[in-house]
């Protein structure tokens, strides 16, 4: 049986243990920078230009960190959450208390991922209450819940790939690295498909950029958003800030290429966590 | 006493093409057992196999009646370990620490601040319990690592190289921590390649040379069987070869040298003293002093080593 201690003290450490990281923080630090400067070039605008907009100002700073630094945070937080306990010699001090293997790695996963889900809270509502304060009153933020919990959903993706690779390589460095370039090689392929298939007229192309892995974690916060605030004149003028956005306004594919990528990447973590020895730390 | 721990030809083979074992060791209820080798002989293989850290390429290893790879949360409820290298999330004090542990072991919260105190009293550390871990020295380190295996008094304690990296003032503290925890009747496994430590403290000790058990034995049979007596006799005049001869055909005496007015004997397994000082006496050749060496458990090892090398 599952231990509730168990796992809520592993959760509580491991928020702390990425608290106390600079890489990490750094990463964080530059998402609250992102959003600050997203509404200092906005108040730049011409107000003609700004003046639609303004009203739904609080789902470009919701949305932009979906687009690639949340994934990036979310693959470093993954990657170390596993890796880093080898390489410091953790996973010993853990490993050695009275849990099981699955208390650990449930413990594990939950603290990185209610991690990662409180800062999209934050930076959410940062966002959300920045927006009220500099454009007036904000339209639509009834979908800002929903937006939020895609954007954690859209976040498991390079979340557990982070996990699976720090989990098989053991070396925190070299899993944020390798699981950085699938995020990005992913990101790249999307970009050109995307491209070519515009230049081409050949919409046979998009079908291919659907089983990416970055297809369903980059789209379903912003398809939720533009789906829900029934506003799609202004969806395709937020779509151009994010080239690689596409449109899709179907949600199910969306969640089933996260779900698939979720679940392959968390059973390759599982399975070489469960059956092979503890790596001792490298001394 | 019972068996606590059993290992049965245990090997791992490390993904490096490196192998360990086979290793066979018996642990019983209540003794203090040295795990004794040099580095990289298969001590810390051993315990990791132990604490279902690590699964055996081949063997069997039992502990408490449980193998360890499937059932950690059982053998860690029962079981305390220090690593030889202790390492802990730096952000936490050794209070925090000492908590996490008791709160995993199912203390209540009172519980677990009487437990916390006993303990930070035990291993000199309370004048540094809300002191971040990271900033620790490493004999405080070692002695918080072994605070944290007593949490919950349990029915056995596996050190591994529990004196690494400690001061003279902090090895005297951790040796009265074996101490007490021997008197109390408590089951310790230490692993050291610091014999004269493990000859101290342990009942038996269990010797892994290149991988591979190479003895196991109680050490004060060890130091009897194995290691011998040394005996050298000072002598007024040099001895003659009569007497020489009857001292070489003295049963039980494997070496007798003669060096001017000093003769050396080893005596393998048995205490001939008695009949040497009286042969000595009626030689003629007057005997002054009768000097007994005992020997080590390093040289015993070295001897073993030697003989399992041939």
């Amino acid at each position: 049986m599952l231990s509730g201690r168990a796992v809520a003290i592993l959760v509580a450490y491991q928020i702390r243990r990425s608290l106390a990281r600079k890489r990490l923080m750094i990463l964080i630090a530059s998402i609250f920078l992102l959003e600050v400067v997203i509404y200092l070039v906005l108040t730049r605008l011409p107000p003609a230009f700004v003046r639609p907009l303004a009203g739904y100002a609080w789902v470009i700073g919701v949305l932009a960190p979906s687009t690639a630094l949340i994934h990036v945070l979310s693959l470093m937080v993954g990657a170390t959450t596993s890796a880093e306990e080898y390489e410091a010699g953790t996973a010993d001090y853990w490993l050695t208390r009275p849990i099981t293997r699955r208390e650990y790695y449930i413990g594990n996963l939950a603290g990185g991922l209610t991690f990662i889900s409180l800062l999209i809270l934050l930076y959410s509502f940062f966002a959300a209450a920045i927006s009220s304060y500099v454009f007036g009153p904000q339209t639509g933020l009834t979908t800002l819940p929903s937006a939020i919990l895609s954007t954690i959903a859209s976040a498991l993706v390079f979340f557990s790939l982070g996990m699976a690779v720090g989990e098989l390589l053991r070396r925190s460095m070299l899993s944020t690295i390798l699981a950085g370039l699938i995020f990005f090689g992913s990101f790249i392929a999307e970009t050109y498909i995307n491209i070519v298939a515009t230049i081409n007229n050949d919409p046979s192309l998009l079908e291919t950029v659907q089983y990416l892995p970055t297809w369903g974690a980059v789209r379903l916060a912003s398809t939720t958003v533009f789906n829900g605030i029934d506003a799609p004149a202004l969806g395709s003028i937020f779509l151009q800030f994010f080239t690689t956005l596409g449109r899709t306004s179907e949600i199910l594919p969306l969640l089933v290429n996260i779900t698939a990528y979720t679940t392959a990447a968390l059973t390759i973590t599982w399975v070489r966590f469960r059956y092979t020895d503890v790596t001792r730390r490298a001394l | 006493m019972s068996e606590i721990v059993a290992v049965q030809g245990l090997e791992k083979v490390y993904g490096e093409g490196v192998r360990v074992g086979p290793i066979s060791l018996t642990v019983k209820r209540g003794e203090v057992y040295g795990l004794v080798g040099p580095n990289g002989s298969g001590k810390t293989t051993t315990i990791r196999a132990m604490l279902g850290l690590l699964k055996p390429t081949a063997g069997r290893v039992n502990v408490l009646g449980y193998d360890p790879f499937e059932n950690p949360k059982t053998i860690h409820l029962h079981v305390g370990y220090s690593q030889e290298i202790p390492v802990f999330p730096p952000f936490y004090t050794a209070r925090q620490l000492l908590t996490v542990t008791c709160r995993l072991k199912g203390f209540s919260r009172q519980e677990t601040k009487q437990e916390i105190n006993r303990l930070l009293d035990l291993t000199g550390l309370v004048n540094h319990a809300d002191r971040k871990v990271g900033n620790f020295s490493k004999g405080m380190i070692q002695r918080l690592s072994i605070g944290l295996a007593m949490v919950g008094d349990p029915e056995m304690l596996v050190l591994d190289e529990p004196m690494l990296g400690v001061d003279p003032v902090g090895r005297v503290q951790i040796r009265d921590i074996l101490r007490d925890l021997k008197k109390d009747g408590k089951t310790v496994i230490f692993s050291s390649h610091e014999l004269y430590e493990v000859e101290r403290l342990a009942d038996r000790v269990g010797m892994v040379y290149m991988g591979r058990t190479v003895l196991e034995n109680a050490v004060t049979e060890l130091l009897n069987s194995r290691g011998g007596l040394k005996v050298v006799a000072e002598l007024r005049k040099p001895l003659g070869p009569e007497t020489l001869e009857r001292l070489k055909n003295l049963g039980g005496i494997d070496e007798v040298r003669a060096d001017g007015l000093y003769v050396t004997m080893m005596m393998n397994g048995v205490d001939l003293r008695d009949e040497v000082a009286k042969i000595l006496a009626n030689s003629g050749s007057g005997l002054l002093e009768l000097k007994t060496h005992t020997p080590t458990l390093e040289e015993v090892f070295i001897k073993v080593v030697e003989n399992a090398l041939r």
